[in-house]
Parts: C-alpha cells; sequence; structure tokens
C-alpha cells in the first residue's frame, strides 16, 4: 500500500517536473531568440571593392538569420582606434566581430585578448606575426603575386629582358600587399626584369606618392584594389606613359579598366565567398560552444580580357556588380 | 542460474499500473493522431500559401513580361517599321527615346543592329564599346535562329555600351528579328531590349523573405537559372539546385531528394518564354512549423497523464480497498489478532467478506465443539483412570476387616477401619483431583497401615519427607498404587526384612517423591511395559498398575513429568514421581483441574 503511494508520488512529481520543463521551454520559445548581431569593421568599407563581400554577409545573414552592422569610419588609420570600435559595437551588443586588422604586433595582441569575449573573424589582411592566433579569411596573398608575375611572364613569352617593372601598393605595411609583391619578386627572379621602383601611396615618411612622378617604366603592376584602380586612371588618362597595367584588385572599377584595356591582367580574390564564410564560421561558433573556428582561404581569379565575360567568371562579375 | 519468479503484486497496483498502461497507449495514439492532422494541415497550409504567393509572382512577372513585348512590339511596329533606316533615323531615335523615358524603370536600353551586327540605333544614346561582336552574343543568336518569335534571355553582364560609369549592368535581353527598311529595299535585323535585371530580382526577392528554409528561384526552359536567393553559391559550386528537373518536369508538385535534403518542389510555368518559377520547400519547414504544435500537444499529454495517473490511483483505490481491508482483516484474523472481518465495497465483496465471516463463525464454533469434546473425553477418561483404584483397593481392605472380625480382632478391625475411613476422605478430597503432598503423604500413610495390618507387619516402611514440600500440589492417589507395587512385588514375599523407604524432596522446581523397596527386583524388560503397556494383566494388588499413575502424571501436569522407575534383580526397585513445584491454593488447583490440564494434554 505504502509502496503503491510513493511510487505514485513520485510519477506523479516526474510528470509535474517534466510540465514545467515544456512549458518554461515554450515560454523562452515564444518569447523568441533575438537573432546575432555580428559587426563589421572595415574603414573603407563603402569602396565598390567591398561589394562582393558585402553581397556575401548579406547572403549569409539572410542564411543563417542573423543581423550583420557593418561599421565604417573614415580616417581610422592605428590599431587602436579600430579595437576601441569594436569594445563600443562589443558594449552594443555585437555577438561577434568581422574585422579587417590594420597590422602591428600591438593590434594584433589586442585582438587576442578581445576575442576571448567575442569570436573575432579577420578579413582583407592579414598578421604580422604567424601563426596570428586569430582566425583569418583570405586569399593566398603569395601565390596571387606569383600568379600575377607568371602571366606577365606568359604575355611576354618568358622574356622580360630590359623590361622596368613599377610596383605600386596602397600601403607600404600592409602583410598581404607584402607577401603578394614577394610573390612577384620571387617568380620574376631570373626572368631579366628589372624591379626599378616599388612604392606605396601611403608610407612611413607620410610622404605622399603619385605614380606621374615615378620614373617611366615598361609595367606598372598594382598589388591591391585602390592602386590598380588609380593606375588604371592613370593610364587612362595616359600618366604611365605607355607602361602596361597588371594588378590584383576586385571591384568594378578594376574591372571596368580590364575591360576597357586600360590593364591587361586583374586577379580578383573571390570576397562573396570571405563575406560569406566569415559570418558562416562566427555563426557556427556562436551557436556551438564547442565548434572550432578555421581559418578558410578563399579562391582568385586571373582575368584578361579575353576571358572577363566568359561563363566561367560569370559569377565573379555577378558579385562584384551587385 | 536461479530463475527469476514473478511475484504476484497487490491488487491495487495491478489495476493502476493496467489502467495506466491502458491509457498511455491510448494518449499515444491520440497525441500521434493529433499531431499527424496537425502535420498534414499545416503542411497543406505552406504549400497553398506558397501556391498562391507563387501564382501571385508568376502573373507578376508575365505581366512585366508582357510589358517588355509591347516595349519591343511598339519598336518594332511603331518605330521600325514606321521609318527608314538611314533617312529618318532621327524619327527612329525619337521613337526609341520616347519609348525608354516610358519605361526606363525597368529598361536598360533599346538597340537596333542590322543582320551582320552593326549598331543601327539605340537609347540611351552612349558610346558603344569597341569590338563588341554582337553576332557572338547569345541573345542575336537566337534572335536569328527562330526568327519568328521574341527571345528571352537569362541575365547576363550588358557588354555592348561604355556610359562611363565604370558599372556592369545585368540585364535580361529581349530579342527579335525586324525588318529594316532602307531606301527601297528592307533587310533583317535585330531589335534588342535589355531589361534590367533588378526589375525580376526585386519582384523575386519580395518572395524570398522568408528566411526559413524555402525559397522560390526562376529559370528558363532549359533549367539555366535566372534568379536564384543562392545564386553566387552554387556558381561557386559550393550549393546545387536541380533546375533542369523542375524545368523538364510535368508534374506541378513532386517531392525529390537533393543530396540528403528531402523538399517537396512546387513548379509554375511563365507563360511565352517557357521559364519556369519554382519553389522549393525543405520538409524541415514542415517539421518547423510542427514543433510548436509537437510541443504542445507533449504539453497536453504530459497534464493528461498527470490527470489519468491521479484518476487512475482513485479508482484503483476505490475498488482495492474493500478488498485490500477484507485481506486485511482475513491475516488479522489469521494471526489472531482481530475477529471481525471487514465487509464493504461493492455487493459482489460484501457478499465475500459474508462468506468468509460465515465461514470463520462456523469454522470457530466447530473448534470450540471439537475441544469441547476432546477436554470432555480426556476428563472422563481421568476420571476412569482415578476411579479404577477405589473397587479393587476396597474389595481387598473390606476382605481383610472382615477376616479380623471373624478371627475376633476387633480392635485391628477398627483400626483398619479408621484408616479406611481416613483413606477415603482423602480419596474423596470434595472432588478434587490435585490435593497437597501433605494430604497425598496421610493417604499413603493409611494405605500403609491397612496393609500393614493385613500382612502382619512383615515389612517396615519409612517416610522421609522434607517438610518445605507438603503444601505443594500433586495428583491425589498417586504414592499408593506405586507403594501397592512395593507391597506385592517387593516386600510381601519376604520375611521381616522386607523395606519400603518414601522419600519427598525439591530440586529444581521440581517435587521429587520416591518409592524404594529391597524386594526382589524387576527384570529389565519389564520396566518399560510397566508404564506403557495398559493391557497388561496384573497378578498380584489392585490391578491398578502405574501405566495409571504416569498417565494422570502426564495428563495434568504435562509430558516432561510422570515416574521413572529404576530396579535390579534382588537388589530392589526405586519408582520417582516427577512433578512441577506448584504451591497449593485453591486458585492454583482451580486452574490445574479446569483449564490447564487439558489445554496442556
Amino acid at each position: 500500500m505504502k509502496h503503491g503511494k510513493k511510487t505514485f508520488v513520485i510519477i506523479e512529481a516526474v510528470l509535474g517536473i517534466l510540465v514545467i520543463l515544456v512549458l518554461g521551454f515554450i515560454i523562452y520559445k515564444q518569447n523568441g531568440h533575438e537573432p546575432e548581431t555580428i559587426a563589421v569593421i572595415i574603414p573603407d568599407v563603402d569602396e565598390s571593392e567591398w561589394s562582393a563581400f558585402k553581397y556575401g554577409l548579406k547572403m549569409a545573414a539572410r542564411e543563417y538569420d542573423t543581423d550583420v552592422v557593418i561599421i565604417s569610419k573614415d580616417n581610422m588609420e592605428t590599431a587602436n582606434e579600430e579595437i576601441e570600435i569594436m569594445n563600443q559595437e562589443i558594449a552594443k551588443g555585437a555577438d561577434a566581430v568581422i574585422v579587417k586588422p590594420i597590422a602591428n604586433r600591438d593590434g594584433q595582441q589586442k585582438l587576442k585578448q578581445l576575442e576571448k569575449s567575442v569570436p573575432i573573424m579577420a578579413v582583407g589582411d592579414t598578421f604580422p606575426e604567424e601563426p596570428s592566433g586569430l582566425h583569418t579569411i583570405e586569399p593566398d596573398h603569395y601565390h596571387m603575386g606569383a600568379d600575377l608575375a607568371q602571366k606577365l611572364l606568359e604575355n611576354y613569352r618568358g622574356n622580360l629582358i630590359g623590361k622596368k617593372i613599377g610596383i605600386y601598393s596602397q600601403y607600404a605595411t600592409s602583410e598581404a600587399v607584402i607577401k603578394r609583391k614577394k610573390g612577384i619578386c620571387d617568380t620574376l627572379k631570373g626572368s631579366g626584369a628589372e624591379i626599378l621602383w616599388s612604392v606605396s601611396k601611403e608610407n612611413d615618411s607620410k610622404e605622399k606618392i603619385n605614380l606621374q612622378t615615378q620614373r617611366r617604366v615598361d609595367i606598372v603592376m598594382a598589388l591591391d584594389n585602390a592602386s590598380f584602380v588609380e593606375a588604371g586612371e592613370a593610364a587612362k588618362d595616359n600618366d604611365l606613359y605607355g607602361a602596361v597595367l597588371y594588378g590584383i584588385g576586385n571591384s568594378t572599377e578594376a574591372v571596368y579598366y580590364l575591360d576597357a584595356g586600360w590593364a591587361q591582367c586583374l586577379v580578383a580574390p573571390d570576397e562573396f565567398d570571405a563575406g560569406y564564410e566569415s559570418v558562416a564560421e562566427l555563426i557556427k561558433k556562436r551557436r556551438n560552444f564547442f565548434y572550432k573556428m578555421k581559418d578558410r582561404q578563399i579562391t582568385y581569379t586571373v582575368l584578361t580580357r579575353e576571358n572577363l565575360f566568359s561563363e566561367e567568371n560569370r559569377n565573379l562579375l555577378f558579385t562584384i556588380s551587385r | 542460474m536461479k530463475k527469476m519468479k514473478n511475484k504476484p503484486g497487490d491488487i491495487q497496483s495491478t489495476i493502476m499500473v493496467a489502467f495506466s498502461v491502458i491509457s498511455t497507449l491510448i494518449m499515444i495514439c491520440m497525441g500521434m493522431m493529433v499531431y499527424w492532422r496537425f502535420s498534414g494541415i499545416t503542411q497543406q497550409n505552406i504549400v497553398d500559401n506558397n501556391r498562391k504567393m507563387m501564382d501571385q509572382t508568376v502573373d507578376s512577372i508575365e505581366n512585366y513580361l508582357v510589358n517588355m513585348r509591347q516595349i519591343s512590339d511598339a519598336a518594332y511596329y511603331d518605330v521600325i517599321k514606321e521609318n527608314d533606316i538611314r533617312e529618318q533615323n532621327e524619327s527612329i531615335h525619337k521613337g526609341l527615346n520616347l519609348l525608354y523615358e516610358a519605361n526606363k524603370e525597368n529598361l536598360r536600353s533599346i538597340a537596333i543592329y542590322n543582320g551582320y551586327g552593326s549598331l543601327m540605333a539605340a537609347e540611351p544614346v552612349v558610346a558603344q564599346k569597341e569590338e563588341p561582336d554582337v553576332t557572338r552574343q547569345g541573345w542575336f543568336m537566337q534572335a536569328k535562329t527562330r526568327m519568328e518569335n521574341i527571345h528571352f534571355s537569362t541575365p547576363h553582364v550588358q557588354n555592348l555600351f561604355d556610359d562611363g560609369t565604370c558599372r556592369y549592368y545585368w540585364v535580361i535581353s529581349s530579342s527579335r528579328v525586324v525588318e529594316l527598311t532602307n531606301g527601297t529595299d528592307t533587310q533583317l535585323g535585330v531589335l534588342l531590349v535589355d531589361m534590367d535585371y533588378s526589375g525580376i530580382s526585386r519582384m523575386m526577392e519580395r518572395i524570398n523573405t522568408s528566411g526559413k528554409g524555402q525559397y522560390f528561384y526562376l529559370c528558363d526552359g532549359e533549367g539555366n537559372i535566372i534568379y536564384h536567393p543562392h545564386q553566387a553559391r552554387i556558381d561557386n559550386g559550393m550549393n546545387t539546385e536541380s533546375s533542369v528537373k523542375a524545368a523538364s518536369s510535368k508534374e506541378k508538385i513532386y517531392d525529390e531528394y537533393l543530396g540528403k535534403n528531402h523538399r517537396k518542389v512546387m513548379v509554375g510555368a511563365i507563360s511565352y518564354t517557357g521559364w519556369r518559377l519554382v519553389c522549393v520547400m525543405p520538409y524541415e519547414i514542415f517539421t518547423n512549423k510542427m514543433a510548436d504544435v509537437k510541443q504542445f500537444v507533449l504539453l497536453i499529454l504530459l497534464l493528461m497523464a498527470m490527470m489519468l495517473v491521479f484518476v487512475n490511483r482513485i479508482i484503483s483505490v476505490r475498488i482495492s480497498r474493500p478488498i485490500m481491508k477484507l485481506d486485511h482483516s482475513v491475516r488479522e484474523y489469521q494471526e489472531g489478532k482481530e475477529e471481525k472481518i471487514a465487509i464493504g465495497g461493492s455487493t459482489e465483496i460484501r457478499h465475500l467478506g459474508q462468506s468468509i465471516q460465515e465461514s470463520y463463525r462456523q469454522n470457530s464454533e466447530l473448534m470450540k465443539k471439537v475441544i469441547w469434546e476432546q477436554n470432555e473425553r480426556r476428563k472422563s477418561e481421568f476420571d476412569v483412570l482415578q476411579s479404577q483404584i477405589n473397587p479393587h483397593f476396597l474389595y481387598n481392605t473390606l476382605d481383610s476387616i472382615t477376616w479380623m472380625i471373624e478371627s475376633g480382632k476387633n480392635e485391628e478391625a477398627a483400626f483398619m477401619i479408621t484408616q479406611l475411613a481416613k483413606l477415603f476422605r482423602i480419596s474423596l478430597s470434595k472432588g478434587h483431583t490435585v490435593i497437597r503432598i501433605r494430604d497425598e503423604l496421610q493417604h499413603a500413610q493409611s494405605y500403609v497401615n491397612i496393609q500393614k495390618v493385613r500382612y502382619k507387619n512383615k515389612f517396615e516402611v519409612v517416610f522421609d519427607i522434607r517438610p518445605d514440600i507438603l503444601d505443594d500440589c500433586i495428583v491425589k492417589l498417586v504414592l499408593q498404587p506405586i507403594l501397592e507395587n512395593a507391597i506385592n512385588y517387593g516386600v510381601r514375599e519376604m520375611d521381616d526384612c522386607g523395606k519400603i523407604l518414601i522419600r519427598g524432596w525439591k530440586e529444581q522446581e521440581n517435587i521429587f517423591m520416591q518409592v524404594s523397596d529391597n524386594g526382589m527386583g524387576i527384570p529389565e524388560e519389564e520396566i518399560d511395559l510397566l508404564l506403557k503397556d495398559t493391557n497388561r494383566v496384573h497378578k498380584k494388588g489392585s490391578g491398578v498398575g502405574l501405566v495409571n499413575v504416569n498417565n494422570r502424571l502426564r495428563l495434568l501436569f504435562g509430558e516432561p513429568y510422570g515416574l521413572q522407575i529404576e530396579s535390579e534383580l534382588d537388589e530392589g526397585t526405586t519408582v520417582t514421581v516427577i512433578i512441577p513445584e506448584i504451591v497449593y491454593s485453591e486458585e492454583n488447583c482451580r486452574k490445574f483441574e479446569e483449564h490447564h490440564m487439558p489445554e496442556d494434554s
């Protein structure tokens, strides 16, 4: 009799607990969970070179039902400024951060500290120290430079003897630019070409550099989108004095200069993939505590006038021109 | 291995478990039925909603395309056919400009090419790219292949004009072959109307806002994708789409597996173009939609389970309580704690209780009767045993007295009569069976006195009794048969040297009364028979043997008590009476005679 009563009480208690749990779960679900907010901090995000990246962010945000907030601040030049903005966004409730790191060792350490509170994904550039300890999504900068130089060699049938080359980039300190340049130099080694100058628009001396003032060369190699567009504009205005343009870029302007014949070759990284995968990785990490974020390497395409509108490059143009 | 045996449970648990199992099964069945029904309705609702949305979008796209065709028709019939391409170029431009300006929200450009791919006129007026070679472009080739139709291309980058903005426009080209009037000649050309892709993509984006897994895409009749929300990922090879199957499917709605994804696909046809608007509904959305219903059903089931367990408990208690009470009272009855059987509950259980009670009552009466009868039988047996003494002894004594009187020994006869009177007084003892040892010794003394007179003092009798046992209980007429045996079989035949010693003492709460003689003794094989053989024929004495005494002692005091006989031939015999030490009182006496004696026996 007593045993039966005990069993009855236990069954009722267990059922009661289950009812409370299910009820709690239903109420929790009815209140709904706020979608995650991902802050994207990129200084020059309004530039068209980020169109494909932003399209990738948008697609991933829709796919994963999350909010992406893009923060762009002019004149954000130091790592400290960037870290301060990140802190502000985290204080506002950002659950994860996508950032184009303004690379220096101090900034890298601070990002590492910050990653303990929220997951961070670095895009657009790389870190001076490797392994960086931070997660990045980027193309293989060295091979991009190497493939660009290879295309140059192909176009000149491997004979660059006597050819003078000028290398132009936006930031001298950018790790991506340094790797790309190394890729070019390594590939052109022994080709007979002479790298006459290698300048950056913004450098440690704070001296503003422009292409017109540089010594005449046969080939200009632009190592990033901004320098490629600037070089394309210069070529259009005949300020390159007949030099042919090879470069790396991913904006409609860059494509336009290739299409219009002011450039010979454009190596375009798949920034859509970078945008999409950065959101995807961060969301996976947010939604699964045990998920280990991975570094991703995005692809790139070597574009020429001949293959620009081909079916294979349809997607690249589609994402860049969104 | 030891076999597990199913231990029968109590009725309440059995009823409750049975009710709970049945009700749980019913609940689960009901829950599943409700869930399936809701699931079916929800699925149907989702499909219906998407069908409505798809029908509306198909209408919108058709209207959009009809508008484009109307522009194309207007350009052809109202502008191109009405004007000479060479002489009335200005009119053509004006006409195209009017059309463009009226529809520029949806138009990117209108252009007329001759059969060799040379641009004849275009609106808006911008620079044509160097060497575009339109004859190798898809829209041009399509128009030339099937000249009677207006053709719609898949989206592509417009690669014809350079407006200097460094921008690339995604367009859907509608192209048709037109007759160009060139003076008196006519020549074939191609009219190109480039629709801004954003018009279509906006329409498609409007219906792709749910973000819960389902999506709509647009493809042409061959499965080439015109719009897809995951376009970039499909082009990257990260996603796949079964657009070819959708384009060729005869069914409007079907199920398919794409990889591991089970999905429902709904296809709508867009007239004239052969385009297909496809709605993809992964089965996850149905299950996700049903998640709320599932939780609600689970909650209801749990609440019902709680209620049912409670109700089952009440029902099982109500059904089983009278049975449990009955069972409990029967157990109590069996343990002798309670004699009343609990009667309650339903008619059947009451009847059962009453039957058991009646059965127990009858049983009890029967038992009482049996016990009474047994007591009576023992009592009568005891009385018979006790009464066996008197006739034998009386006969012998009276015979001796008669002999004395006849011999003129009146004084001795008087002594004998006096002793006989004492003997009988104690024998009667007011009907008591249990008497004081003192009285029993007096009785033995009287008997010895009578016998000594009878046998002319041929033997000596000595009493050695400890005074502290004189007031304890003993069954009357115990010593006399022993003395009788000692005299008749022991010392009677001896010549003045016979000796009988009667001793009495107490030891460990028992009393020992011992009669020893120095007679001829009893053979060993006869000792046992003396105490057991009731059919033994007595050759001498009263005929009442030691069996009688032993039986009486055991009947009254119980099994451990009685007589012990020790004998050696030519040495003598010792008979010991062992009884418990019980102080004589009226109460003890009555207790022994009325109650204890039957029970102990």
